[in-house]
């Protein structure tokens, strides 16, 4: 039996003195009021297996917890919540989950396996499915066994060792058997008190919380915004604390003093996609010609304004098996001949973006122009959102933008054939039955060996030119201490753990 | 004979509104963009996809949902957003409170100023005030709007003073009135972007009266200048003043989106946007409609009142 390891009540991603840029060394104070400013919209909800937004995903975090969460640093891995032990039979068919003991919700009632059954049978429900069902997909709704009071066993469908990995989000919370969505509890460290769409929730501290002595502060205030221009007034005139996942061309408009800028690097990527099922990205050969463009450096300090890493063309820096290949180099003789052999000289292409992620569109530009030195023509088409992403699949020639994880966590989705999001319709075989094996095996050197061999697919012949990590960046006032900085998946404002920040003064 | 252009206009109005509700539907659903994308994300099972359908109603013919959307439309029975468990008339009632608020106190603002500086340019013409208002209000007319929102935020708000609030975001829990600050800079941004259409027109009108033969028989009479203008000029040109209002309402009904989008002000323009970034078609349709509905209104109270204010006119029905 391999398992994950129960951890204590106050887990690693408590802030400590020792923690990176942004992590506020001191003793958390208690009280006070944290108003946080986020790019909402009137479609909010809050049901927390429902949402699906960031927005709505940070909300959901604070009224409900899962099974587990996702460790802050890197590499990848989780921490448990509200399992004790998350444990997987050596061929990962069988998971046996046992809850922590002791844990109450909202209104009084205390976490039992009944909770747990409840929550996964509702998101799997197959009339109306909760929005985690797809990466929950493993389970059998019909081979969920109750051992006892506190301990659940799941059958899965097909071998999944990465099932411990995939709780971190509020779409697959544990919410109580007596459920109501519109009087919605959990067991997280913050009661809801009221919510209106597009405007603004509300919540006080759980007293009861499991997590002793969290959350810090006694009330929290989430505040939507409809665009970035009038968050960052409010954050500047004081009307809000923190506001997250901010564009770094912003940070020049900050007053010298009064205010914290917390940059976190990660794995969060902006990958330009090349489809490989038609000409001319068909030619490996053409693939490789298109990353040998890229002066990655110079991509990072003109797209991201020097924020952000350089990358191999390879996602997922934290995953254990990420391999120690050479450094990818901008090389525009080899790009030419390559170009020239595949017969596209002066080849013209279109690249489909849209301004939805900051830094999109900036890191479009640059690629163009440092095309232009091969003789490649690239046409920038930006979009707005939803016509970018009603295309997007079809588009010979795009971008995207993905948080950090394991590569085995999205092969199936990205890299599969007929994954959902595989925008390069791209097909392998090979790395199918790698992923497969890597699924099947709960052996973490024999994990990281597959994750290693997937990883080195895309670095060679992959569809995704993946120039740079791109560092998120919060800005809060200076009193807000305790947002720690989330470089496992790149997610802002210390991945929405309003529960460990306070206000100093 | 005022009754029969009324019941003319009226009729015209509704059919206008009719077409307006097919011509948005239509252009909505060649759009591209599909709603179910929007709010399933990158992964999805069939599962939801299917679910997602069946409670968006986009598993009917497109007549079918044009027919049960017009129906709830002219019923008030306007349903739900396709995005939240919401019904639209409570995301919308709410917005159409905001800046109905907005509008009235632009509207409270703009009318005493723009007559001022009109009459006041007019009966200067050709002098340094005039050039000056001249100056500024054609400045004004070519500055974007959201320039306009933009350097009220950095001057009154943020890096140079602070003096207002930089987003109106209201507190849903607490009385409007309670937060009369958050309406300083929308209020502040629509009336610079607003005024200058009507100093333009007061002073057109105010001009043409100034020179008129009334006027020049009323001087001749000795009448101090004070009652020149303002018992004669000024109630000669009442007509285009009050139609130069009436525009300036019906750009403010349609043309709050700059400004709500750059406040965050949570009226019917920062709707509409959010809307159409999700393509949550029935609240975009009927925004739409409700918006072509108050200018419609508007144009016409607008022609109604000029044909009251305007003796001519009036005698000519």
């Amino acid at each position: 039996m391999v398992g994950l390891a129960a951890t204590a009540a106050c887990s690693s991603d408590s802030p400590s003195p020792s923690s990176s840029a942004g992590a506020s060394p001191g003793t958390p104070r208690k009280g006070g009021l944290l108003r946080v400013g986020v790019i909402g919209s009137s479609g909010n909800i809050y049901d927390p297996h429902f949402t699906s937004s960031d927005t709505d995903q940070g909300r959901g975090q604070q009224i409900a917890d899962s099974l587990a969460l996702l460790a802050p640093d890197l590499p990848y891995r989780s921490e448990l919540a509200l399992a004790e032990s998350f444990e997987m039979n050596a061929n990962a068919t069988v998971a046996t989950i046992r809850l922590r003991s002791g844990v109450e919700f909202h209104h009084g009632k205390s976490l039992t396996a009944d909770d747990l059954i409840f929550s996964l049978q509702r998101i799997l429900d197959p009339t109306n499915p909760g929005r985690a069902a797809s990466s929950l997909a493993s389970i059998d709704i019909n081979g969920i066994k109750k051992l006892d009071d506190l301990t659940v066993e799941l059958t899965l469908k097909a071998p999944d060792s990465l099932l411990p990995t995939r709780w971190g989000s509020s779409q697959t919370s544990i919410l109580p058997t007596d459920f109501d969505p519109a009087k919605p509890v959990g067991t997280g460290p913050w009661v809801m008190q009221s919510f209106q769409a597009g405007a603004r929730s509300t919540y006080t501290a759980f007293p009861n919380y499991w997590r002793e002595g969290q959350p810090y502060l006694d009330e929290l205030e989430i505040i939507d915004f409809a665009d970035n221009t009038p968050r960052m007034a409010a954050l500047l005139a004081g009307q809000v604390d923190a506001i997250d996942g901010v564009d770094s061309t912003l940070i020049p408009q900050l007053p010298p003093s009064g205010f914290t800028t917390v940059i976190t690097k990660s794995g969060f990527y902006q990958p330009i996609t090349m489809r490989v099922d038609s000409a001319p990205f068909s030619d490996p050969n053409v693939r490789l010609a298109m990353k040998l463009l890229i002066d990655r450096e110079q991509m990072v300090q003109q797209a991201y304004s020097g924020l952000g890493e350089i990358a191999n063309d390879m996602p997922c820096p934290g995953d254990p098996g990420y391999p120690d290949l050479p450094q990818r180099e901008q090389d525009i003789e080899q790009a030419k001949s390559l170009l020239r052999n595949a017969g596209y000289e002066d080849l013209t292409v279109t690249l489909n973006t849209s301004a939805q992620n900051g830094g999109m569109v900036n890191s479009a530009q640059v690629y163009a122009e440092q095309a232009k030195a091969a003789g490649v023509t690239v046409n920038i088409n930006i979009q707005d959102a939803a016509t970018w992403s009603a295309n997007h699949k079809e588009d010979q020639f795009k971008q995207n933008y993905w948080a950090a994880g394991l590569v085995g966590g999205s092969w199936s989705q990205r890299w599969s054939e007929g994954g959902r999001s595989n925008e390069s319709w791209w097909s392998d075989a090979e790395g199918d039955q790698i992923y497969n094996q890597l699924l099947s095996t709960t052996d973490e050197a024999q994990q990281a060996e597959y994750a290693g061999q997937l990883l080195t697919k895309l670095h060679e012949s992959g569809p995704d030119i993946i120039h740079s990590f791109k560092s998120n960046v919060d800005l809060t006032t200076d009193k807000v201490k305790g947002v720690i900085p989330m470089e496992s998946n790149g997610w802002n404002l210390g991945s929405w753990r309003y529960r460990l920040m306070w206000l100093e003064g | 004979m005022i009754r029969s252009i009324l019941l003319r206009r009226l009729v015209s109005g509704v059919i206008t509104l009719w077409l307006i509700s097919v011509v948005i539907f239509a252009v909505l659903h060649v759009l591209p963009g599909d709603p179910r994308l929007i709010a399933l994300g990158d992964e999805y099972t069939q599962e939801q996809w299917d679910a997602m359908t069946r409670e968006m109603q986009l598993d009917q013919s497109l007549l079918a949902q044009y027919a049960s959307w017009f129906k709830g439309l002219v019923t008030f029975d306007w349903g739900n957003s396709l995005m939240s468990p919401y019904p639209i008339s409570e995301l919308l009632g709410s917005a159409i409170y905001y800046t109905a608020l907005l509008t009235l106190f632009v509207m409270i603002l703009v009318i005493p100023i723009s007559t001022v500086i009109g009459v006041y340019s007019a009966v200067h013409s050709g002098r340094l005030a005039d050039s000056v208002a001249s100056f500024l209000t054609l400045s004004l007319a070519a500055m974007p709007g959201f320039a306009i929102a933009v350097l009220t935020i950095y001057f009154l708000a943020t890096n140079v003073f602070r003096i207002f609030p930089g987003s109106s975001i209201f507190n849903p829990n607490a009385s409007v009135w309670s937060q009369l600050d958050l309406f300083a800079l929308p209020v502040l941004a629509s009336v610079l972007g607003l005024i200058p259409y009507p100093v333009r027109m007061v002073r057109a009108a105010m001009i043409e009266a100034l020179e008129s033969d009334a006027v020049m028989v009323a001087r001749l009479k000795g009448l101090p200048e004070r009652t020149v203008i303002f018992r004669h000029a000024l109630r000669m040109c009442l007509g285009p003043i009050v139609q130069a209002f009436g525009l300036t309402l019906v750009f403010l009904s349609g043309g709050t989106i700059i400004v709500e989008t750059v406040f965050s002000y949570p009226g019917v323009g920062y709707e509409l946007i959010q809307g159409v970034g999700r393509r949550d078609f029935p609240v975009i349709q009927t925004l739409v409609v409700i918006l072509a509905f108050f200018t419609i209104v508007l144009n016409l109270l607008t022609d109604l009142a000029v044909m009251i204010v305007t003796p001519r006119l009036r005698t000519r029905m």
